[in-house]
């Protein structure tokens, strides 16, 4: 075998991906940070296992800032460790709040965005793939020190296999990302402001694809809420119920509520869907929305300090005052537990399945330890994509 | 290797922050929270936040309600000049839409049509606050922020120009001579044309004005000033009219600069607060500073402040060594700080006559201190009470008692209660000197002074929680007074002769002192813990310890003993364990023995760490360092009870020997057993209850330095048995005498005394004092001669025929070649 043969096989190992099914299996990832070794390990594991072959990255958010007059950045990640390295394929991810178009001034607003934030996506893409060059070498591993021979001959060579790497790495991944998505709520009122700098952003990117979320309001009103002027949507099948309405059982999915959006003409643009595992406890006090605890499952704090509420939602009553983290909350107030069953996630990607024909990628929001979970069930759906 | 520990300190005790300093002057009487980061500590302006009360922020809230009047709640106003963000707030005010706070009551005046133009200048002041706490490049543009601030630096000087309200127009001049300054700030040296525009503002619509955003102001004033009086004139304005920028502002100036200003300056007040920050600045003796302040203003609202730091400093120098074992911090740096040693270790041999030295100094110190302030009280108005206090507190430290109760009983019981917890700890120290502590009576007076201080809030030392205030200046140089009061009440039950009172108090102050009371916290929770017996095993005698016993089973206890009685008393054969140990380390034998039969067998097996550092080998057997010998377990289970009827055994045995050669077999048994219970034995538990690897080779013992290594103690007083072998050596040398005949045992004896000789030579009093910083068992140094000891070469020289020799040369190296 030639020295060239096991660089190769490396090289193919971190691009080639074969996931079982036949569209692309995606997670998004939101978390900011740096993460463990252990968080690593369980992170690589966990993509092997569930076949992840694909993250959408949360890069930034972008919102308008009063006291600069123009939009700013306000959260960006950092790259030190993603679990996308395991995957090899990603999408940049930029939120946009609906107020920076609505406070935007003058013509030139979206465009100047546009080439801002094409800067900074360059920039921040130029860091990561850095990173991913970097975590794919540092697995070329050197040898025991107490058994290699000639030590530093064998490094000289370790070294220069792991920069023959990041050269044949750097030049086949020329392309990457393919695509950026664009996170926005717009509303009727902000939609021709979005749909400029969409159009900018396309122009400023050429060679990439753009794709933004679609809810499933301007998925269904999409005469009233207008089509983006992009490559591609993701129809991001959650978040259908308002999650302040005391009376909502589950704000996350309902396969019921689900169903109300779909059923129409197919959409003007080709669509990638996103799926919920994540749960949250809506926490309300007579009647009014205080917050949103996160992975917290009120049925474990006890019956010291919750009841369960009679009636088929899942509802605690705080009987006792009592603090989560920062939060206090005081007795007579209501914990809904909202989580997403196996069984209505698998109802629901079916569902989506028959309705949204032509999926490229399932997404699943949003990678955490909790989707350990529903392993078996997102396995499932894959299968039957 | 100290023992036990369950969370001990493997390099020894790391001292908080004013753990090993004796203050009982405490400094927050004078009650002003801003003056906090000037106290005399350990702390002195690492720890703590500038104007921890916010009074400059409440001030500015004030000086706004006065403007809304009183409809305006002024916690709202709080709200939205110091909790809510710049964008949040811009948010609202451009769009209308204020959304959470839309209910705050300040919101609401501020969208009154009349108000427009407050609400414009909080717009400004909002995108002023966003300069500094966000990046005016957001999206890494390389846009410089001088731009941005020059850009508000212009806006706020026309709306000073424009707007006719007064106090909207000094705010926008604030505003203006701030982001002037940060402009400036961010390009290097202000030009002139900015230099002018700051003094322009700073003159015509701060200087003088009574507002906290003048003696903000006067901070970006004095800090873009070219010439150098006045930089520091209007620093020192800053420093005396605003609170929060106090420590940056007395960052700023060294005692040069505020003596320079001295000798010009006329304004009086400006005068007082570069006294006081003078005076605050030096760390030795700083009266001839509290003299002028309280000259030129005998109710200074600094002198609180000066004397204080005077208190606490002589309180320090003489207090900590004397009542903790620690030298002051702050001085013994600075000493070996102007020698430039090399590392702090080194023991200066000279430093006790400097000790002694400075110490009388400090004493005169404090009488002239004691002298002015008495003095001055009467002309000190609203500090009266304090530096009466401060004067009484100076005559305790110089043992004069009878003066400071006399002090203390002229002044009516103090109202406020910080002064009221200074005046009792006062009264109980100088009780319990001028009262025979012995007595019922005095001991009730006693506890009713310390119970009227715990319902105060204090309470004894916890020093897990004074670490976790380690920050808080205040809360660590207060949070151990109680404690001190017990250990200073310690010392004199001590004096009266009251060993078991004097023990139960020291233990129930918990304070660090320079002792070896065992290095663990978690041990001193739990009953059977060296922490329970230190003190009475460090001074105590077997009687002492009979009483203590005594103490534990009367069930009618006075109420002070039931103040003084632990939580939780270790078992009787605990301390049974410590008069026996005593007993032991007399060569009082037989005894000890009869006090270990009456204890539990397994005790030694279950308790404390006897069963890991005592052999169930014979007490005769020296393992490996004689060939031959029995490493085989004799005892049943771990028992000093065992180990020492052997002993005893094998005295009985030499009394009734018969022959030379039979009475020198048993002597040669009783010497090992001297041996291993001596330091270097494996039944050195026997005799102590801790032991560590840096006790010998370098005098430590011997030393006043005895931080943070276990120093012997109580071992130090039988240092001749315990280090020097002196009973081992005596019997090995009445073994060799006693052996003529007996060729092995004679050999034997001899190895062994060569091996006490080496030993001993490695310590200071075998050979010459080590040279300063060697801290090590003594190892020859290069071109030095290895030493050999004598009873070596004649171990050569007259028995190589033995077995033993024989044995003894073929494993090991030093005993065949030299």
């Amino acid at each position: 075998m030639s020295r060239a043969a096991p660089l190769l096989f490396l090289l193919f190992s971190f691009l080639g991906c074969t996931s079982e099914g036949q569209g692309t299996h995606s997670f998004y990832y939101w978390k900011g940070g740096a993460a463990s070794t252990d968080e690593e390990k369980r992170d690589d594991s966990l993509a092997q296992a569930l076949g992840v072959d694909h993250f959408y990255i949360h890069f930034l958010d972008v919102d308008w800032s009063e006291a600069a007059g123009e939009p700013v950045p306000r959260f960006t990640t950092g790259f030190s460790y993603n679990p996308y390295y395991a995957a090899h394929d990603y999408t940049p991810v930029v939120f946009i709040t609906s107020r920076t178009f609505e406070r935007m001034k003058g013509d030139a607003g979206p465009d100047s965005l546009a080439a801002k934030l094409t800067r900074k996506l360059t920039l921040m893409t130029a860091d990561l793939e850095e990173h991913y060059r970097s975590n794919a070498a540092q697995r070329i591993e050197y040898p025991d020190y107490s058994t290699a021979q000639d030590y530093s001959t064998v490094s000289a060579r370790i070294e220069q296999r792991r920069d023959s790497l990041k050269a044949a790495l750097q030049k086949s991944r020329t392309a990457y990302p393919g695509e950026v998505q664009i996170d926005c709520d717009w509303t009727t009122g902000t939609r021709d402001r979005y749909f400029a700098f969409l159009k900018a952003l396309k122009a400023r990117l050429p060679g990439r694809e753009i794709s933004v979320t679609v809810r499933l309001y301007p998925y269904k009103y999409r005469k009233k809420m207008g089509v983006p002027p992009v490559d591609r949507g993701l129809l991001m099948a959650y978040n259908l119920s308002p999650v302040t309405n005391a009376a909502t059982s589950n704000s996350i999915l309902e396969v019921a509520e689900l169903k109300k959006y779909l059923g129409g003409k197919k959409y003007p643009l080709p669509l990638d869907v996103a799926l919920p595992t994540f749960r949250w406890s809506a926490w309300h006090r007579n009647g009014t929305l205080q917050g949103l605890m996160h992975n917290l499952a009120p049925g474990a704090l006890g019956t010291n300090h919750v009841q369960r509420m009679d009636g088929p939602t899942a509802q605690y009553r705080i009987v006792r005052d009592t603090i989560i983290g920062r939060d206090y909350l005081r007795a007579g107030d209501v914990l809904r537990d909202e989580c997403v069953l196996p069984e209505t996630l698998k109802a629901a990607a079916g569902l989506l399945r028959s309705e949204v024909p032509g999926v490229r990628r399932t997404a699943f929001f949003h990678w955490e330890p909790s989707i350990a979970d529903y392993a078996s069930t997102i396995q499932e759906i894959y299968r039957g994509q | 290797m100290l023992l036990p520990y369950t969370a001990g300190w493997s390099c020894g005790p790391i001292l908080g922050i004013d753990e090993a300093r004796f203050d009982l002057f405490r400094p927050n009487n004078a009650g002003s929270s801003p003056l906090e980061p000037f106290y005399y500590t350990e702390a002195f302006l690492n720890g703590g936040t500038p104007d921890p009360e916010g009074k400059d922020n409440a001030r500015n809230c004030a000086e706004w309600q006065a403007i809304t009047g009183t409809g305006v709640s002024a916690a709202d106003i709080y709200t939205i000049q110091y909790t809510t963000a710049p964008d949040d707030f811009l948010r609202g005010y451009n769009t209308g839409q204020w959304e959470a706070l839309e209910k705050n009551s300040f919101v609401q005046w501020l969208r009154q049509p009349a108000h427009q133009n407050a609400a414009r200048y909080l717009a400004l002041a909002k995108r002023a606050e966003w300069t500094q706490t966000e990046s005016t490049d957001p999206w890494g543009e390389g846009r410089l922020p001088s731009a941005d601030l020059q850009a508000l630096a212009h806006e706020a000087e026309a709306g000073y120009y424009n707007e006719k309200d007064l106090f909207l127009k000094t705010r926008y001049a604030f505003q203006a001579v701030k982001m002037w300054y940060y402009a400036g700030y961010h390009t290097g040296a202000p030009d002139s044309p900015r230099l002018m525009r700051i003094n322009t503002l700073y003159d015509s619509a701060l200087l003088g004005r009574p507002t906290i955003v003048a003696g903000w102001a006067a901070l970006y004033h004095g800090m873009v000033q070219k010439d150098s009086i006045a930089h520091v004139r209007s620093i020192v304005r800053a420093f005396d009219l605003s609170e929060e920028k106090k420590v940056f502002a007395f960052q700023q100036l060294s005692r040069d600069d505020l003596e320079a200003l001295l000798r010009v300056e006329t304004d009086p007040k400006l005068r007082l607060a570069a006294i006081a920050m003078k005076g605050a600045n030096t760390v030795g003796p700083a009266l001839d500073d509290l003299k002028v302040l309280a000259i030129a203003d005998s109710q200074s609202k600094y002198l609180p402040l000066l004397a204080g730091r005077e208190v606490a400093k002589i309180e320090d120098w003489l207090l900590s060594p004397e009542a903790l074992g620690f030298e002051s911090a702050l001085r013994t740096n600075a000493f070996y700080q102007t020698r430039n040693w090399d590392g702090s270790h080194a023991y200066d041999t000279i430093y006790t006559y400097y000790a002694n030295l400075r110490r009388s100094k400090d004493r005169a110190y404090a009488a002239e201190l004691r002298n002015f302030l008495e003095a001055h009280a009467v002309r000190s108005g609203p500090h009266h009470t304090y530096l009466l206090l401060a004067a009484a507190h100076l005559y305790s430290i110089e043992g004069d008692f009878k003066n400071a109760q006399k002090i203390l009983a002229s002044i009516p019981e103090p109202t406020t209660r910080a002064l009221k917890i200074q005046w009792l700890i006062d009264l109980a120290v100088a009780e319990m000197h001028l009262l025979n502590v012995r007595t019922p009576q005095a001991q009730k007076a006693l506890l009713a002074r310390i119970s009227a201080l715990e319902e105060l809030g204090l309470r004894p030392y916890d020093r897990l929680s004074s670490w976790s205030d380690e920050h808080n200046d205040a809360k660590t140089e207060t949070g151990d007074d109680l404690s001190e009061i017990l250990l200073l009440l310690s010392r004199r039950f001590q004096k009266a002769g009251d060993v078991v009172r004097a023990s139960l108090l020291y233990t129930k102050a918990g304070l660090t002192t320079n002792h070896y009371d065992s290095f663990s916290w978690d041990e001193n929770d739990t009953s059977v813990s060296y922490a329970s017996i230190a003190y009475l095993d460090r001074v105590g005698e077997p009687a002492d310890v009979d009483s203590l016993v005594r103490f534990k089973r009367d069930m009618e206890r006075s109420a002070f003993d039931a103040y003084l009685a632990p939580a939780h008393w270790a078992p009787d054969a605990f301390y049974h364990d410590l008069k026996g140990t005593m007993l032991f380390r007399k060569g009082r034998y037989r005894e000890a023995l009869a006090v270990f039969e009456a204890m539990p067998d397994d005790f030694w097996e279950t308790t404390y760490a006897y069963r890991d550092y005592l052999p169930r080998t014979s007490i005769a057997s020296v393992g490996t360092l004689q060939p031959g010998s029995s490493v085989a377990k004799v005892h049943p289970v771990t028992s000093k009870e065992a180990l020492l009827r052997e002993m005893v055994g094998v005295q009985d045995s030499i009394a009734i020997a018969r022959t030379p050669s039979v009475k020198a077999r048993w002597m040669l048994k009783w010497a090992h057993a001297q041996y291993n219970t001596s330091y270097y034995g494996k039944a050195w538990m026997l005799f102590n209850y801790g032991n560590s690897s840096r006790e010998t080779g370098s005098g430590w013992y011997e030393s006043e330095e005895h931080w943070a290594y276990f120093t012997g103690e109580p071992s130090q007083r039988y240092a001749a048995r315990y280090y020097y072998l002196r009973d081992a050596i005596a019997a090995y040398r009445e073994t060799l005498r006693l052996a003529s005949r007996d060729k092995e045992t004679a050999a034997t004896a001899l190895l062994m005394l060569a091996h006490c000789d080496a030993l001993v030579h490695s310590e200071p009093k075998g050979k010459k004092p080590l040279p300063a910083g060697v801290y090590y068992a003594y190892q020859p140094r290069n071109g030095e001669e290895k030493y050999v000891s004598p009873y070596l070469t004649m171990l050569r020289k007259m028995y190589a025929g033995t077995a033993l020799y024989q044995q003894a040369s073929a494993t090991c190296p030093d005993v065949a070649v030299d």
